[in-house]
């Protein structure tokens, strides 16, 4: 009985290494070219699984950059949930003098706008999303390393219009930070600077650190920071339909909304990027035509990204959360490989149809 | 005849000239103080709050090109990066709100 049960914990050891082994060649060993993983956790059905850090621990604190996006999004949802504002609601309801102030065109556009066009990256403003391609000459660049020394959203929205509101998805970090100085405005004076803490960090246990430029708002697009361990809480927020431990955080309307393809990539699906996009969230959505950005990958994925390639991926369908700490090269994680090796290390090798 | 189109082609000198004057004293301003903001936020971010230590956090911002001046000043949590043109100073504001660029 004895010799039985050591060869059984001894092949389920063996089974439980050979099930990540290929997952973790492929983040650490044999990675693919530009790719460099320093941490990663894997989350299943109720517990971790799997983690490896190469730099750090859990309690390492590290700059999401564009991750911030989304956890910008969940604050405006609550917002919402609130009562503070409804992402309906027309720019100018905001920016009243701003935008009476401005050349006739300009003025047109910008009293078209919602401020759902900025939360889904479709205000078709005239802005260059660039950094080291052309570091002078790049809206984002300007607007992190010089405006946030004033007033962010008042640079964005000197930006000439495009295209017309909600006609093309361009990713722009000027648009996060609009919507984020919007809800700024829409709160009393003494919320405007704790509101991140008193709604979304404190009640879900983060110890997080979060930028502003110098007129008070959030710096959304970028400056957020937060610990990996608490970066699994992300997943688990997708996960639990906006509650973390039994605690309501965000509404479960306002999640299923951010996790849905923007409704204004409907026409345009998956022709101005090659992933589809909800509020600030990267997705595996179905386009209504059924093309997918990931065959054989479940449509439900999400994923919160993050410049290095730092991102946290989340299935609900399958009870996963992947949160990767990285230094890579742009792009350089192949997301559809890296989410069937996510799936294949877990048994799933096929999906239920 | 002669005497026009030599005008033309001065005043198109001119013309060019000063334009490269006005696009080169832009790049002379701004680029550098652009790079002192970029240095001074990174480093500030790098060292004070990721607490990655002096070393790989200067390896880090410069990228290997050359540093003229750096000053860190570790009780009043400030650094300052400086060319022959610019010069930025990021502080740590609070903890939470993170680094704050000062000028």
């Amino acid at each position: 009985m004895k010799t039985f049960l050591f060869y059984t914990l001894l092949s389920s050891t063996v089974f439980a290494q050979n099930n990540f082994q290929k997952l973790e060649n492929f983040l650490f060993h044999k990675p693919d070219p530009g790719m460099t993983t320093e941490a990663f956790v894997l989350w299943h059905d109720g517990k971790v699984v799997y983690d490896k850090y190469e730099k750090g621990d859990e309690e390492t604190l590290h700059l999401l950059w564009s991750m911030s996006k989304s956890i910008s999004s969940f604050l405006l949802g609550i917002a919402q949930d609130k009562g503070y504002l409804k992402i309906s609601d027309p720019l100018i309801k905001y920016y009243k003098t701003e935008i009476d102030k401005m050349p006739k065109d300009q003025k047109l556009h910008y009293s078209k706008l919602k401020v759902d066009h900025f939360l889904h990256m479709a205000s078709g403003l005239d802005w260059n999303e660039f950094y080291e391609a052309d570091p002078f000459n790049s809206h984002v660049v300007n607007m992190l390393y010089a405006k946030t020394l004033g007033d962010v959203a008042s640079y964005v929205l000197q930006t000439p219009a495009r295209h017309a509101p909600g006609e093309r998805f361009y990713y722009s970090s000027g648009d996060t930070n609009v919507f984020m100085d919007v809800l700024k405005k829409s709160l009393p004076k003494e919320q405007q600077s704790t509101f991140p803490w008193d709604w979304f960090f404190n009640p879900m246990g983060i110890e997080a650190i979060f930028e502003m430029d110098g007129s008070g708002t959030f710096i959304g697009s970028s400056y957020a920071y937060m610990k990996t361990k608490d970066l699994l809480k992300l997943g688990l927020l997708i996960m639990n339909k906006g509650e973390y431990e039994g605690k309501r955080i965000v509404s479960e309307d306002y999640i299923n909304y951010a996790i849905n393809l923007s409704p204004y990539q409907k026409e345009r699906c998956l022709e101005d990027s090659y992933m589809t996009y909800g509020a600030q969230i990267w997705l595996n959505h179905k386009c209504d035509d059924g093309r997918v950005p990931f065959k054989d990958v479940p449509d439900d994925l999400v994923m919160f990204l993050g410049h290095g390639g730092q991102s946290v991926f989340v299935i609900p369908s399958q009870k996963i959360i992947a949160v990767r700490i990285a230094r890579d090269v742009h792009k350089a994680l192949k997301k559809r490989k890296y989410t069937l090796l996510l799936m294949e290390s877990l048994g799933i090798k096929e999906l239920e149809k | 005849m002669k005497k026009l189109i030599l005008s033309f082609f001065i005043l198109v000198f001119i013309g060019v000239g000063f334009h490269q004057y006005k696009f080169s004293v832009i790049s002379l301003t701004k680029v550098p103080k652009l790079l002192s903001r970029m240095r001074a936020k990174e480093f500030c971010t790098c060292y004070f709050l990721l607490e990655k230590g002096e070393d790989y956090c200067l390896k880090f911002v410069l990228k290997g090109y050359p540093q003229f001046d750096f000053a860190l000043d570790k009780v009043a949590q400030k650094v300052t990066f400086s060319n022959p043109i610019a010069s930025t100073t990021a502080q740590v504001v609070e903890k939470q709100y993170g680094c704050r660029l000062l000028d």
